[in-house]
């Protein structure tokens, strides 16, 4: 490692600021990216299988349309 | 022309929605190791066993994320317009949903570029923001893709979203040449370019190698959540196909 302690990879000579809110901004963007696609995605999934199993119900006769 | 129109059948069979989506099913986890194996070793190489810059001290670690992000976000527009190109032409439907996929990913890497160029230039320029080619022209591609995602969703008819946006996409690539070449064209407070086709890299090897890992994991991390996102989108568009249905049956 090219620093000497943790406290000096925290710092980073006073560009620790900068180095860590950067870093920080960027894996916080990326994970709210996928944590809104994955519950967009699955909320709609479970609408979809709800809306399935609505039209299943009333009947084995309307599988015979399809 | 009883052959073209055979292949021609064949062709829209193979990039249709329903075998794009069979086909990625096996990559998404090759592309998501690629992606968490590579960025994991090239960020920490980066930030804690690159050595510091002689002019720019420790703040020129954020290298390893902004040249990632602002290559990223060009390729991905570039990605859009032969999307678009796809689309117009050929009427294939996956471009347009992979277009739609790939649109807000693209924006993000690209606010990315800005973000962390902004916090790097503070301690090394002096200033988060100036308006010069390299840093406008940019913006004005995070505007472009802002642009194109707004007509995606602009349209009640998916057909007409589409057309719209891949017009729009295909008119927004001039700015691309402009963002690559303004470092050279104009004066400027940015750097030129780290990696160049015809000659070595000024960094030394140590500082480079960890960005060339970084690039590659976070081309493989862009890769991977367009095709995740693609496949969400076939399902949406094509819920009313039987193939969907079925799909959706067994997971009940």
């Amino acid at each position: 490692m090219k620093f000497d302690s943790w406290a000096a990879l925290i710092t980073m000579q006073g560009h620790g600021v900068y180095v860590w809110s950067a870093y920080g901004l960027f894996f916080l963007a990326f994970a709210l990216l996928i944590l809104f696609s994955a519950s967009h995605h699955k909320r709609w999934l479970r609408q979809q299988r709800r809306l399935l199993k609505r039209q299943a119900q009333p009947a084995s006769t309307s599988k015979a349309e399809e | 022309m009883h052959i073209i129109a055979r292949w021609w059948d064949a062709f829209q069979r193979t990039v249709g929605p329903r075998h794009f989506y069979e086909m990625t099913k096996s990559w998404l986890p090759w592309f998501a190791g690629i992606a968490l194996v590579m960025t994991s070793i090239g960020l920490t190489w980066g930030l804690l066993f690159a050595p510091p810059d002689y002019q720019q001290g420790n703040s020129f670690r954020i290298i390893y994320i902004h040249v990632p992000s602002a290559s990223i976000a060009m390729s991905g527009y570039l990605m859009l317009a032969v999307c678009a190109v796809i689309s117009l032409v050929w009427r294939v439907k996956t471009a347009e949903m992979a277009a739609q996929a790939a649109a807000p990913v693209g924006a993000l890497f690209c606010l990315m570029a800005l973000v962390t160029g902004g916090i790097w230039g503070k301690p090394t320029w002096g200033t988060y923001w100036v308006w010069d080619a390299r840093l406008t022209s940019m913006l004005i591609l995070l505007f472009l893709y802002i642009g194109v995602i707004a007509l995606q969703h602009a349209f009640d008819e998916a057909a007409q979203a589409a057309k719209a946006s891949a017009i729009l996409a295909l008119v927004g690539v001039i700015n691309l040449p402009i963002i690559k070449y303004s470092v050279d064209w104009w004066n400027t407070l940015h750097q030129g370019a780290t990696f160049k086709l015809t000659e070595k890299p000024a960094m030394p090897v140590e500082m480079w190698v960890p960005l060339l890992i970084s690039i590659i994991g976070l081309y493989a991390f862009f890769s991977w959540v367009v095709i995740w996102r693609t496949r969400h989108i076939i399902l949406r568009r094509e819920r009313r196909s039987r193939w969907v249905k079925e799909l959706l049956r067994q997971s009940l």
